[in-house]
């Protein structure tokens, strides 16, 4: 942990808005879960302009998820806002086609904002699709030191492999210099997972059984949400200083 | 010259080292002048000439100088000389600077620091595939 993040007041922890459909916000629905059920104040930001309802953390947590339009020359500074007066963390999930704009934001606003003790961390996510590996290098290639790094690995398929991931010369060079953070979400039944998305339900309301869900709820649903929240929060419990400010 | 003279003029001790300050005596004089203290005299010739030396030096330059000025101007003036008729300088106003002034002239002066962006510690072509290390395990 470099001296900035021993000493960090404040962080923003955002999703690298890059390739869609590799389950960037089902991480971030994931971890936001992983804060309340923690009991660690976050205010939840959605910067997905493309994604209107369905799917959108806007969806899974109704009422409590600012939508925030990324597209204008300060969008991004509703980062600072929300620190400034509410918690400490920030969860912000990007959507796909959102690299420019964050990396000029970065470029411009990254030093008087490390200046106030905030740190960030960008959660890339991939899959077995090298498109979503080269996301990642993207945005790290553009972003350098400036965050810590986060890399979910998304079992899309029960038999998924990170080959791209795991064995390319580039992502040799990147955990080289960055030593990222890696994880593993594991593979979730589709069926559950798109019942999930259809009806915004988070695992948490399926575990709890705080939905109406016909279909969610039934014991196996019931008892694979809770199965997938608990290894998910686990793998978040490994890397959680770079969850926290 | 004959060789008496010579003799005499090579008798003589080696002419004393002159000050460091005697190349700025004019700018010196002409900031006394306008009411400057010799801190500020110091700051303009650090800032300004880059020249450093200590308050007392600038205090004893100027001393000096300025009682062999009022030596020679208390000696008889030659006969039918027309440097017998005493100079004189025109009144001019001068206004000491302010504050201010002083400040935004060191500001002017100070360097640019342009500091060169930092290298990269990763680069990624996106235009290249991602090469696998083990082609054998492509899937």
């Amino acid at each position: 942990m470099t001296s900035l993040e021993l000493t960090a007041r404040k962080r923003v922890v955002v999703s690298m808005g890059g390739k869609g459909g590799v389950g960037k916000t089902n991480v971030m629905t994931g971890l936001a879960e992983w804060y309340d059920a923690n009991q660690i104040p976050v205010t939840l930001l959605d910067l997905d302009t493309e994604n209107k309802a369905r799917g959108s953390l806007t969806h899974f947590f109704t009422g409590r998820v600012p939508k925030i339009n990324i597209h204008t020359p300060d969008g991004l500074d509703s980062f600072l806002d929300y620190l400034d007066t509410g918690p400490p963390i920030v969860l912000a999930d990007m959507g796909s086609g959102a690299g420019q704009v964050t990396h000029t934001w970065f470029d411009q606003m990254y030093d008087p904002a490390s200046r106030q003790g905030i740190v960030f961390t960008a959660i890339g996510v991939v899959t077995t699709d090298p498109a979503s590996v080269e996301s990642v290098l993207t945005w790290a290639d553009r972003l350098q030191r400036r965050v810590a790094y986060l890399i979910v690995e998304n079992e899309v398929d029960a038999h998924a492999t990170f080959t791209y991931w795991q064995e390319s010369a580039q992502v040799r060079a990147f955990q080289h210099v960055f030593q990222p953070a890696v994880i593993r979400m594991a593979y979730r039944l589709p069926h559950l997972e798109t019942a999930l998305r259809n009806y915004g339900v988070t695992l948490t309301q399926v575990a709890q059984r705080q939905t109406s869900v016909p279909e969610l709820q039934l014991t196996k649903a019931i008892l694979r949400a809770e199965g997938y929240r608990d290894r998910l929060f686990e793998q978040f419990e490994q890397v959680k200083d770079r969850l926290l400010p | 010259m004959d060789d008496r003279v010579h003799a005499i003029l090579d008798s003589l001790p080696p002419p004393r080292a002159r000050s460091k300050l005697e190349p700025y005596a004019e700018l010196i004089r002409a900031l006394r002048a306008r009411g400057l203290s010799y801190r500020d005299i110091v700051t303009i010739l650090r800032e300004r000439c880059s020249l450093q030396v200590g308050t007392h030096t600038v205090y004893n330059f100027v001393r000096v100088r300025t009682r062999a000025h009022r030596a020679r101007a208390h000696r008889s003036p030659r006969r039918g000389s027309l440097a017998a008729q005493p100079r004189t300088v025109p009144a001019q106003v001068v206004e000491t600077p302010t504050a201010l002034e002083t400040h935004l002239a060191a500001v002017k002066t100070r360097p640019i620091a342009s500091a060169p962006p930092a290298p990269k510690e990763f680069a990624f072509n996106e235009h290249e595939p991602l090469r696998l290390i083990s082609p054998s395990k492509k899937s």
